[in-house]
């Protein structure tokens, strides 16, 4: 019996300590994925996959794929360059949302190889009223040759159109970093 | 035409797996927590399998990232699909996983499946799992078909079924949830946007395909 109560108040704290440490690294470089696809103004549907986020200590985990079908574009991550908060809050649930700025280098077909940023919105659920961005300039910075940010509507869906969702998870105890790295589409070759 | 689908498992079924987690989670080290291999959602028996876009497994107590992506994919005369996507994400007591494509083209047995979006999202924290799908225009042999938002629901098909949303708790309580689920006898077994959380692993596929 005493085993059973040792065993149950070791979880318990456990507990408390996964409780407390969550809110205390709510702000903490964290991760941000999702899919889906938006409506360009011009009526073409273009899709993307995204991820962001730190690991061993350095914003540059993620990867972006991005197809607009209207103008062809093709998008091909190489390189995640930095990963921002931009903002950050919770859900009625306690749940991480917010917005974060995803940086890096991809090949195109259109533009060859190009830098680019995604301005990612987690509204929380059921995702309806998340948003996707997304900026291609030259390598190095300069005047965008691509982006979606003049556009009437980013959101996935809910009462414009679009589809998918998209999610903010917490910071991964052993690999988190900080926010942070380049961003040559958004702050030309520096960083924030 | 876009529908949405979204579910959990039940909510008493989870405290349940909250308090039993507790008992067990902490007492034991990461190592530890990986059970004898559970037999997954799609049983190899045909003579080839084929996977897009996958994370591998990440170990349940884990605390790392794992991605895949990719710009366009396809099997021969089975699929194709764009901005491939899946990731799985590791903490002590927690693991999310996560997988999706577009465009989805996909043709078993002279059946024709078509979405313009496909998406899984699998979490397990400490006993508990939840999964929910989103699949967008869907369509078969060009014939939109409403998403009712219920787990594993199916349709039948020339020779197999349709299951979407599908939701399968191993026998660990490992949670696989594959947004749309394709198989027909003796021909192929497709899962599209495969999520898959709890004692086993973490692991994410874009499309998991035997044919």
């Amino acid at each position: 019996m005493r085993r059973i109560w040792t065993r149950y108040a070791f979880g318990v704290a456990a507990l408390a300590l996964v409780l407390a440490s969550g809110s205390a690294s709510a702000w903490e470089c964290d991760f941000l994925t999702g899919g889906g696809f938006i409506i360009r103004d011009s009526g073409a549907k273009a899709n993307f996959g995204v991820g962001g986020g730190c690991k061993h200590g350095s914003p540059t985990w993620g990867h972006l794929e991005y197809q607009d079908h209207g103008t062809g574009l093709n998008v091909h991550w190489t390189s995640i360059t930095g990963y921002f908060e931009e903002e950050s809050n919770t859900d009625s649930r306690g749940k991480p949302i917010g917005v974060r700025r995803i940086c890096g280098t991809a090949r195109t077909n259109l533009y060859g190889d190009v830098d680019w940023f995604v301005l990612a919105r987690d509204t929380g659920e059921p995702g309806v009223d998340d948003e996707f961005t997304i900026r291609l300039t030259p390598l190095g910075g300069g005047i965008p040759l691509y982006t979606t940010e003049g556009d009437s509507n980013h959101t996935l869906g809910g009462s414009g159109p679009g589809g998918g969702n998209i999610q903010l998870h917490n910071p991964n105890p052993s690999t988190m970093g900080e926010f942070g790295g380049s961003c040559p589409a958004a702050f030309g070759g520096g960083g924030a | 035409m876009r529908h949405r689908n979204s579910s959990r498992l039940g909510l008493a079924a989870a405290v349940v797996g909250v308090l039993g987690g507790l008992l067990v989670w902490p007492a034991v080290g990461s190592a530890q927590l990986i059970p004898p291999p559970q037999i997954g959602p799609v049983a190899p028996v045909l003579g080839a399998t084929t996977v897009l876009a996958g994370t591998g497994t990440l170990a349940a107590g884990t605390s790392d990232a794992l991605q895949a992506s990719g710009a366009t994919a396809g099997i021969p005369s089975l699929l194709t699909g764009e901005v491939l996507h899946a990731v799985t994400i590791g903490y002590p007591d927690q693991i999310d996983s996560e997988a999706s494509l577009a465009a989805l083209a996909l043709n078993v047995a002279g059946t024709s499946i078509g979405a313009d979006f496909v998406m899984s999202r699998a979490t397990a924290v400490v006993g508990s799992a939840v999964g929910t799908s989103n699949i967008d225009g869907l369509s078969i042999n060009g014939v939109p078909i409403p998403v009712n938002g219920d787990p594993n629901q199916t349709i039948g098909i020339p020779g197999g079924s349709v299951v979407l949303n599908e939701q399968q708790s191993l026998p660990d309580g490992t949670l696989v949830v594959n947004a749309l689920h394709a198989i027909v006898s003796g021909v192929a077994d497709v899962a599209v946007a495969s999520a898959t959380t709890g004692f086993s692993g973490g692991s994410a596929k874009a499309v998991q395909a035997s044919y």
